[in-house]
């Protein structure tokens, strides 16, 4: 469970939210929308702890995540992001692995346990084929998956994604959504997402937060459409 | 199975070499002889004493200066995730020449004679080079585009370099000497009891980059992904650093600033062994540095040319295909 308590973040002399407190519940899939520049990013960045809002207190599970090491942080929280990265001779199972830093040894040395964990969270995107390729040889979605992939191995309670769908086409976004549905049904995850695909956030999440600066509204998404909220914030009607 | 027998393949290569560059010199001994000096077997004493008080220290040397800089090296384009980073590009070898221009320039100008002193030149060369990645590490902090980082870290060596210019132009004509021979590079100065202080340096440096390579694997990601993986970004940094400034700052002291090969021998490295991996680069670059600095003695020695000149002549064709392959 993620709880936002009395939240306030600033970008420079601007105020993107102000004295927030809103609550995710445990295996929920939740979008996190918003116009540009409302503070998506930021705030998922704080909920990862990269970066530190101005004031108040972001809890997991009850434990204030500014109280916990890098460690067990990397234990709690995964976070993808749209940075691509390529790096050569990487393979997907390289950077997969890497999401089992937090529980291997100081120079990073895979037990059986890890490798299996490796593999079942290649399965689980559908990249188990793809396993011993490198990432500068692959499609965006493809790499997408894979920093997925990269996620489930971190192996914690919470996934955090910073727009995922937006490199990929229709069918991809649709695909992805279905995906992280999944993984909230089969591992109990509690996943947050921003998202700018309005009909992807209403009808394949269960919750929504809408970013109205300076508060965010957490609603249950069919009544983001019912209520109106399509049109208020964002000017259009779905 | 292939990494393993290529590790192999290039450590004889480095032994060869390594009995290659003690038989070679102003007279050449045969291997035989070198054999026997080494092992304190019968043999000419002349030839013994120029195997076990020059050859071999040069010789030693040469692979204590091929593994700091392409440790240094790899480690510093991996944190700033930028292929032409480098001990040298980022100002690091201009740091150190600071230091020494001021302790060998700036010493005697204020009435000291230190010149000469080992230690203090070391420790001159240390405190300039940790100045430098200081400056750069602050800066990278502040700043994400990696190509700004770059071209402050070449403003920062061209300032440097003007700073030891105006001391050069104030020094007297013994201590300019002293100063010019140092930055022309030479693994000649190092005698036995400097080697001690270098190696031990060395040793700290190189046991804290092995405590690195988890930390480099996780920054090959990027330092947003890298921290969300439990990375300690400060801590690591720190590690880096202190490490950097170890083992490039202590060769470049007692050695003088050696080019190219820092910067050169990663990509050979991560070419020949297929991998990012630094648990596999890590010995990868450095077994490929004293590789390559043992062969660019030799050949240093066979044309009678300083060793500068021939790790440039090498490096700038791998700088070369870099810059070519990524196009």
């Amino acid at each position: 469970m993620i709880e936002l308590r009395d939240i306030t973040l600033n970008a420079g002399d601007r105020t993107l939210l102000a004295d927030v407190s809103v609550s995710l519940e445990r295996g929920r899939l939740c979008a996190l929308v918003g116009r540009n520049g409302a503070g998506k990013s930021t705030l998922l960045r704080c909920l990862c702890g990269l970066n530190k809002p101005a004031s108040g207190q972001i809890c997991i599970d009850g434990n204030p995540i500014g109280e916990m090491s890098p460690r067990q942080m990397a234990m709690t929280v995964a976070y993808v992001n749209t940075e691509r990265i390529r790096v050569a001779s990487l393979t997907c199972r390289d950077v997969v692995a890497m999401g089992r830093a937090p529980y291997t040894n100081w120079i990073g040395r895979m037990q059986p346990a890890d490798k299996e964990s490796v593999n079942e969270a290649l399965a689980t995107v559908g990249m188990s084929r793809f396993a011993g390729r490198t990432l500068s040889t692959m499609s965006d979605g493809e790499c997408q998956r894979v920093m997925i992939a990269r996620a489930i191995a971190q192996d914690t309670p919470v996934i955090l994604l910073d727009e995922p769908t937006s490199f990929l086409d229709m069918p991809g976004r649709y695909e992805l959504a279905g995906l992280l549905r999944q993984l909230t049904v089969e591992s109990g995850k509690t996943i947050l997402f921003s998202t700018h695909e309005l009909d992807i956030a209403s009808r394949m999440t269960d919750d929504m937060w809408i970013i109205d600066s300076p508060d965010i509204i957490s609603l249950p998404s069919p009544d983001f459409v019912v209520r109106g909220y399509a049109e208020k914030i964002f000017g259009i009607t779905l | 199975m292939k990494r393993s027998v290529l590790f192999i393949v290039m450590s004889i290569a480095a032994l060869m070499l390594f009995s290659l560059d003690l038989c070679f010199g102003s007279t050449s001994i045969s291997l035989s002889s070198v054999f026997s000096a080494l092992t304190g077997g019968d043999c000419d004493p002349t030839a013994r004493n120029i195997i076990l008080n020059i050859r071999l220290l040069k010789a030693l040397t040469a692979v204590c200066v091929g593994v700091a800089l392409s440790v240094s090296g790899l480690q510093m384009q991996t944190l700033f995730r930028n292929p032409l980073a480098g001990p040298y590009v980022l100002g690091i070898s201009a740091g150190a020449s600071l230091g020494v221009a001021l302790f060998i320039l700036g010493a005697p100008a204020i009435g000291l004679s230190l010149t000469g002193t080992s230690l203090g030149m070391a420790g001159a060369a240390w405190i300039g080079a940790a100045g430098v990645l200081l400056i750069v590490g602050v800066l990278s902090r502040r700043i994400n585009d990696i190509m700004v980082i770059l071209i402050l870290g070449m403003m920062l060596s061209s300032g440097i370099a003007a700073i030891v210019q105006i001391l050069q132009y104030l020094s007297s004509e013994d201590a300019l000497k002293h100063f010019v021979v140092w930055t022309m590079g030479s693994l000649n100065d190092v005698t036995a009891d400097r080697m001690v202080v270098m190696a031990a340096a060395l040793f700290a440096g190189l046991l804290l980059a092995v405590a690195t390579v988890k930390p480099l694997n996780l920054l090959l990601m990027g330092e947003q992904y890298a921290r969300t993986m439990g990375l300690n970004l400060r801590r690591s940094r720190v590690l880096l650093f202190l490490s950097t400034t170890l083992l490039a700052g202590t060769v470049t002291a007692f050695c003088g600033p050696i080019g190219f090969i820092g910067l050169a021998m990663p990509h050979i490295a991560r070419a020949l062994f297929h991998t990012s991996d630094h648990r596999v680069l890590l010995p990868g670059a450095a077994l490929t540095g004293v590789v390559v600095m043992l062969g660019c003695d030799v050949l240093s020695k066979l044309y009678a040319l300083p060793v500068n000149s021939i790790t440039a002549i090498v490096g700038i064709p791998v700088v070369a295909w870099i810059v070519l392959k990524k196009s």
